[in-house]
């Protein structure tokens, strides 16, 4: 158990507590564990393990609750703040490896011709990224929903918790803004 | 959008998907009521949801399976080598710049998303063994990463005048001629494998792609058992494309297609015929491409060391008389493309006269 887990427990109580305040200080210090947690699953992913946002999550709240009594039940808030930083993880590394793809310096070393997949699949990404910001200001709770599901890896019940609407509510809303933001990345909007 | 439309959008989409398949389209021009683009909206949403095979299905983490190597940050250590940077990355992985500790010697670290060493001593000995000044050298094996010569260079692209695109394919064949020999063929020839640097052509990756096939491979195929293709289909002989074993003739044909790129700045292959070679096309240029294309292997050179003796030919015979290149445009051609080299060499230049001046001087 490091210092800044202490540290990120006393915040979580602190913002439990209604100091937004604590916020601004918890944000960074669950993106750093966060992405930490995401590189080492990387690694192992080497070895044929799929990288999974929830069960780094999961691992993350169960060393901090290990650390303390779990006196911030809100399970579903901290979740939700995960969520939002793992999405900004996933396109963050999307998007280094895509400008990297792009071009570095003019002196490379030796660059097998990078696989098709690979290159769209961080360009599609970066591609949800952007089109989930459109869909925020179209519909926010829907755009919420995405964040929650996709980059956080939550269940429909889960995200129902953190955005205090029935499951049903959840899965209608899923279910558009999926078809939605297909819609938008294939560049075929209607009417908008 | 606004707030009411978007609404209305919802409702009605929400309305039309949970209804019977059957009864979608009537419910969905009753609902419009005659709103053509409302209609337009609702059912390009629905085209949407209804086909499968979604992207936001899976995790976004896999999508990102690729960035799998970025493991390695400035610093981090693998065995005696410490990382410096990241210089690129491929199929098989991340390419570092890095320290040999012990040799205090910089080097090239080729990281493997599948630890394959284990199963390929064989192989990385006879690799390691090539030792050739147009092979970049394998210095050492880790459990799944290549330790190679760093290089500083640019991938050979044409177009390029001919003087020098033959100059650089009479070092390569070199190169495939005494890997030949060892019985090591390259088998993934193409330009991003190919550096130039300022001690000419390095060969890079030589046979690593008999390493992704995998020895165990009886059928001798160029198919790993997903079935995906190892190297780069349109530089690959068409018996590696076909399945069947690649030899020297295989990298005699990557060859061709790389030295028609070299000349013309353009692919060549089986489709595309040898056509184009502009002005400093020849009969006899043609017949050696032509020959080196061949489909069936057994009508190709069959040795590298042949394909090197007609260039040289072709070589004598064309390049030195005077009217074959235009020499200050070539010249200026090799400056744009290797100014950083260039820049290098001489500052080098400078920087030893300097010290020689000082050493002069002080002793």
């Amino acid at each position: 158990m490091s210092e800044s887990d202490g540290e990120i427990t006393q915040l979580l109580q602190a913002w439990r507590g209604g100091d937004e305040r604590a916020l601004d200080k918890l944000t960074p210090q669950v993106y750093r564990e966060l992405h930490q947690a995401a590189r080492r699953a990387m690694i192992r992913e080497r070895e044929g393990h799929t990288l999974q946002p929830t069960a780094l999550i999961n691992e993350l709240y169960l060393r901090l609750s290990d650390l303390r009594p779990v006196d911030w039940q809100n399970r579903a808030h901290f979740f939700a703040l995960c969520a939002r930083q793992m999405r900004r993880i996933l396109t963050d590394m999307a998007r280094t490896h895509h400008s990297d793809k792009r071009g570095g310096g003019a002196f490379v070393v030796p660059l097998d011709e990078a696989p098709e997949v690979g290159f769209t699949a961080h360009a599609e990404v970066i591609a949800i990224d952007d089109a989930l910001k459109a869909l925020a200001l179209l519909d926010e709770r829907k755009s919420k929903v995405v964040e929650l599901r996709f980059f956080g890896g939550l269940s429909v019940e889960e995200t129902a918790q953190v955005l205090e609407v029935s499951p049903e509510t959840v899965a209608r809303d899923w279910r558009l803004a999926k078809a939605w933001l297909l819609r938008e990345m294939s560049g075929e909007a209607h009417g908008s | 959008m606004d707030r009411e439309r978007w609404l209305k959008v919802e409702t009605i989409f929400n309305r039309v998907i949970d209804a019977d398949e059957s009864h979608r389209k009537s419910l969905l021009n009753e609902f419009c009521l005659g709103d053509e683009s409302l209609r337009l909206e609702v059912e390009s949403l629905l085209a949407q949801a209804n086909a499968s095979g979604g992207l936001l299905d899976h995790p976004p983490g896999a999508l990102l399976a690729e960035s799998a190597t970025v493991g390695l940050e400035q610093g981090a250590r693998l065995g005696p080598y410490q990382i410096e940077s990241l210089i690129g990355q491929g199929g098989m992985g991340m390419v570092y710049r890095a320290l040999d500790t012990r040799l205090d010697r910089t080097v090239a670290i080729k990281t493997s998303s599948a630890s394959f060493i284990h199963r390929f001593e064989r192989e990385t000995r006879a690799i390691a063994a090539l030792n050739h000044p147009h092979i970049c050298q394998l210095y050492d094996v880790g459990p799944d990463y290549l330790v190679m010569e760093y290089i500083e260079g640019t991938p050979l692209e044409g177009p390029l005048p001919l003087e020098e695109a033959l100059q650089y394919a009479d070092q390569i064949c070199d190169a495939l001629e005494s890997a030949h020999l060892k019985g090591i063929v390259h088998r993934d020839l193409k330009p991003s494998n190919i550096l130039l640097s300022i001690y000419g052509i390095k060969l890079l990756d030589f046979g690593l792609a008999q390493m992704k096939a995998g020895p165990e491979d009886t059928t001798g195929s160029d198919l790993t058992a997903s079935g995906a293709l190892m190297g780069t289909p349109r530089y690959m002989a068409p018996e590696q494309l076909n399945g069947t074993r690649a030899d020297a003739r295989s990298d005699i044909y990557s060859f061709g297609c790389l030295l028609h790129q070299v000349l013309t700045g353009k692919q060549a292959g089986p489709l595309t015929a040898v056509a184009d070679l502009g002005p400093q096309g020849s009969p006899e240029l043609r017949r050696i491409l032509v020959k080196c294309l061949q489909e069936d292997p057994e009508l190709r050179y069959q040795h590298a060391s042949e394909v090197r003796a007609d260039l040289l030919r072709l070589k004598r015979n064309t390049v030195s008389t005077p009217a074959a290149t235009t020499p200050h445009s070539g010249a200026r051609g090799v400056f744009a493309r290797h100014w950083k080299l260039i820049v290098s060499a001489v500052a080098l230049l400078i920087g030893s006269a300097v010290a020689g001046y000082f050493y002069y001087h002080f002793h």
